[in-house]
């Protein structure tokens, strides 16, 4: 695969293609920015309400407001910062709504994206989901572990240290090209995995439901 | 077959690592090719899981929200057919697009009808002012939505459509809710000038629609029930003239085809004001 000769498209960049595509009333393109942060909201709105049920209805609320006022977004910030925001205050409105008092930590504004640093996601889990959580970590460990010692070193110095390629290819002393296929391969290898499992949890829900 | 190229520059895409001109193209094919945009959904959530960021959401739950956003792009075909109108060609263009500022004159047609129409009557009902003030009042409503395009028109009609059959359809308990409002009561008891006034802009060319036509054909068999439909439409009549309590109100304007360069937008005082 041939090197990236231009300026590379940041994630935030990517965000903003797909808001762009979006305002001009492509579904897919919004679609996928769901898909991108529907954990990370859902997990956001968990921190107010202790109710799951509640949490993916603020959510979604949160996502079809931010589709709504998309026009409005002026990529002042991220799209994920403004998506938090709204959620936020979807998540006000909805205790406001139910009288019920807010959790003053998480009106702040700050660490917006230190999302993973804080969150109390375990408390708000249904049994079910707990033992889904717990099994899709092994099973992520477990295909970790499989993987060539060269592919997890570079998916997990992406995925967990943040480095860029560039960065990873001076600790691993291999050509940035080298990097950006074995973190593919990674990530392939892995799916490979995980597919079944996700593929049975939605079996799964739809059973207990 | 896809290429397998494509999944590893989708990778890079995740990564922030791909070169703005294949990331368009691949955002490109990533819009009509499911497979692309779940594969990389699912790469996100394994960073997600790694960071230990990863949450159970109900498998069906972006399939949820665009659900919910097509319901209402449903119920509200007029967004839905300017979203449509939009060109494919820049972003930007939408902000630009006249059809924004109209469709935000017959939203704010709609609320200043319910303002108007419903809510201000029963209040200046309780406040002793008279069935004619009240029409003039609704007048205003209506005429907000003079500017508007055809977009906005239907909306404006939607609403009205609503209205009419709240008022043909007694025999349904919830229509007939909304047909007895008091508001109604005291428009459809309108003064005989308030009356005057609806039919002449009944009959005006700005207003030569199927439906005012049918108001006049309406205005010629029954006279008498003219007020109930006519305070309803929202005509291209001349600017509306909201008048405040009291003659000497200097916030009472009216705007005249004979206004400053004959334009009826220009504000000035009125006759028995100046």
């Amino acid at each position: 695969m041939a090197e990236p000769t231009s300026t590379p498209i940041s994630t935030t960049l990517l965000d903003d293609e797909l808001v762009k595509r979006a305002r001009r009333g492509d579904v897919r393109a919004f679609d996928i920015l769901v898909r991108r942060y529907q954990h990370r909201i859902v997990a956001l709105a968990a921190r107010h309400v202790r109710d799951w049920a509640q949490a993916e209805d603020i959510a979604q609320e949160a996502f079809v407001r931010a589709y709504r006022a998309l026009e409005s977004f002026r990529g002042e910030s991220s799209f994920y910062t403004w998506l938090y925001r709204i959620t936020v205050n979807v998540a006000k409105n909805h205790l406001q709504a139910q009288k019920r008092k807010v959790p003053l930590a998480d009106m702040s504004d700050d660490g917006l994206e230190a999302l993973s640093e804080d969150l109390a996601l375990q408390s708000a889990d249904t049994p079910e989901q707990a033992l889904v959580r717990q099994q899709t970590g092994e099973a992520l460990l477990a295909a970790l572990a499989t993987l060539p010692g060269e592919l997890r070193q570079a998916l997990l110095l992406r995925e967990l240290e943040g480095l860029d390629y560039q960065q990873i290819a001076e600790r691993l002393n291999c050509p940035v090209g080298t990097v950006r296929s074995r973190i593919f391969r990674a990530r392939e290898n892995i799916d490979e995995k995980l597919r079944p499992l996700l593929d049975g949890r939605a079996t799964t829900r739809a059973r207990v439901r | 077959m896809k290429s397998r190229s494509h999944f590893e520059d989708l990778s890079a895409l995740l990564d922030g690592e791909l070169d703005h001109e294949r990331a368009r193209f691949l955002l490109r094919r990533i819009g009509h090719d499911q497979a692309l945009a779940d594969t990389l959904v699912r790469w996100q959530q394994q960073g997600d899981v790694l960071r230990g960021e990863h949450v159970n959401v109900s498998p069906d739950f972006a399939e949820r929200v665009a659900a919910r956003i097509a319901a209402e792009d449903a119920t509200a075909p007029m967004q839905s057919a300017e979203r449509q109108m939009m060109p494919m060609t820049s972003a930007g263009a939408l902000r630009k697009r006249p059809w924004r500022g109209f469709a935000a004159g017959a939203l704010l047609a709609s609320c200043a009808y319910v303002v108007f129409g419903w809510i201000w009557p029963q209040q200046q009902s309780a406040s002793g002012v008279t069935a004619s003030e009240q029409v003039a009042q609704h007048e205003s409503a209506a005429a907000l939505a003079a500017p508007a395009t055809p977009p906005a028109m239907q909306l404006s009609k939607v609403i009205l459509a609503e209205a009419k059959d709240a008022e043909t359809r007694d025999a349904e308990p919830a229509v007939a809710r909304v047909a007895q409002r008091p508001a109604r009561s005291r428009i459809a008891s309108a003064t005989s000038d308030a009356q005057a006034a609806a039919r002449a802009r009944a009959a005006s060319p700005l207003t030569d629609t199927p439906a005012s036509a049918q108001q006049v054909a309406a205005v010629q068999e029954n006279p008498g029930q003219l007020p109930r439909l006519m305070v309803d439409e929202p005509t291209s009549s001349q600017w509306p003239q909201p008048r405040l309590p009291g003659n000497g109100n200097p916030f009472n304007v009216s705007h005249r085809p004979d206004s400053i360069g004959n334009d009826p937008f220009r504000p000035h005082l009125s006759v028995d004001e100046r």
